[in-house]
């Protein structure tokens, strides 16, 4: 196993010698363990230690995990680390505040040792995988002076800044923690950038990050609420899930969304890149005697929206 | 026994090889375990008294919070699930009510907590 830095955080002393004994028992020993968020942060501010992953207990006396996340989330560096919330089973209802705050993922306490291993495995295959990227990246730049940050368009890149928007994977960790009742009150809403591939290739990396950031500022602004979170799932396609009262119109979204991105008109043009075209996709939420699983809820929402995109083609191509 | 589960039983899944690799835990979790009783025994006696009631329920709550992270998969099952109920209960967002009140429905439960803490002392 490549190695693999893990900072645990932990107000409980006993709880922080079990973690280090299972996750040892599963192959992770390169682990720093401190016991507040003020220490974490100091060590992480320090840049002493580069870690690859991150676990916090939520409820700590003082800082929070909560806080403590969000507050990692600020550092650039970590921006994509990996963070594992721990949470007691009595206290699942932090869980949400958690991913809001941009967490990756939680395990629950008390711990054994094969959920620990299927969580911790999995951020470790995605840290690997970027790993990989960036190697290529360096590898790419110093052979052809390649723009530096490489990403590609089928890949669910973060994006930055932008309050309420998550990772996707944190999105798709979320609404694997809603039960069928709570997903009831949901709904999954995608919005694709129908040009997004033209964008793609017209902008250098650093323009299309910029370009998706600010369609996800655009978006947010359409929402007219505050409880969604939203992940860019790849393909010039954002997620949302939102309460399923707070639903808009999609047609109102999308002139919306429209109009506020024609105010970014002339930048565009002074970038040389295409003006971003969203189009919005149906609402999706789960009938309450029909089984949909809450990752066939954000798949169905992006086949819809890309439905809509290819009806909307179908008609163009009719009418010439 | 109000939970159902035997004394100490082990954490589902848990088996000897896995306890026995975290017998070094499993012995510090034993010897914090007296403290613990001392200090929720002298917390009990505020709350009681009402000195102070809700900051001492409130660190009875976290000792709870603090033993039902760790004793299952430390081969306690009955501390743990024990050390949850005191905690959810006397917990005010989860419970509601006075710290009276909380620790008029926390009681019984503690006082289970106490002995199969006492019991993990045997252990």
């Amino acid at each position: 196993m490549a190695s693999f830095r893990i900072l645990a955080v932990d107000d409980d002393p006993i709880f922080l010698l079990l973690l280090e004994h299972v996750l040892r028992r599963i192959g992770y020993t390169d682990l720093r363990c401190v016991s507040s968020g003020d220490e974490a942060l100091k060590i992480i501010r320090s840049g002493e230690q580069v870690f690859d992953c991150f676990l916090l207990d939520i409820e700590m006396p003082g800082m929070d995990g909560i806080e403590l996340c969000r507050r990692i989330r600020a550092v650039p560096s970590h921006r994509r680390t990996p963070i594992v919330m721990i949470t007691a089973m009595n206290s699942q209802h932090f869980i949400e505040a958690a991913f809001a705050s941009g967490a990756t993922d939680y395990i629950t306490k008390p711990i054994d040792d094969i959920e620990l291993k299927a969580r911790i495995g999995m951020v470790a295959r995605l840290v690997d995988e970027r790993r990989r990227g960036n190697a290529l990246e360096d590898q790419l730049h110093a052979q052809s002076g390649l723009p530096l940050a490489q990403i590609s368009f089928d890949d669910p890149i973060p994006v930055a800044d932008v309050g309420g928007v998550v990772e996707y994977l944190g999105l798709e960790n979320y609404v694997l923690t809603l039960g069928r009742l709570k997903l009831f009150g949901h709904a999954a809403i995608a919005f694709k950038i129908v040009n997004a591939s033209e964008i793609f290739l017209a902008a250098d990396a650093v323009s299309y990050l910029d370009t998706l950031a600010n369609v996800a500022s655009v978006i947010v602004g359409t929402l007219k609420t505050q409880q969604f979170m939203m992940a860019y799932a790849g393909r010039g396609e954002f997620v949302c899930m939102t309460a399923r009262a707070s639903v808009v119109d999609p047609d109102d979204l999308k002139l919306e969304i429209a109009v506020r991105l024609g105010e970014y008109r002339k930048l565009y043009e002074e970038l040389g890149v295409p003006l971003p075209v969203v189009r919005v996709g149906e609402p999706q939420a789960p009938g309450f005697f029909t089984r949909v699983t809450p990752l066939a809820l954000l798949d169905r929402a992006r086949a819809s929206v890309r439905d809509v995109v290819a009806r909307r083609e179908l008609m163009t191509a009719l009418e010439h | 026994m109000k939970t159902g589960l035997p004394q100490n039983a082990p954490a589902p899944g848990a088996n000897p090889a896995y306890l026995a690799a975290l017998e070094p835990v499993r012995r510090r979790f034993i010897e914090t375990t007296e403290a613990r009783i001392l200090e929720i025994e002298a917390l009990r006696l505020d709350v009681e008294a009402g000195r102070d009631a809700e900051a001492a329920a409130r660190q009875i709550a976290r000792i709870a919070h603090k033993i039902s992270g760790v004793a299952a998969t430390l081969g306690f099952a009955q501390v743990g699930a024990l050390a949850a109920q005191v905690e959810r209960l006397l917990d005010a967002g989860h419970s509601g009510g006075t710290a009276k009140d909380r620790w008029a429905r926390a009681k019984p439960q503690v006082e289970s907590l106490l002995d199969a803490l006492e019991a993990v002392l045997d252990a």
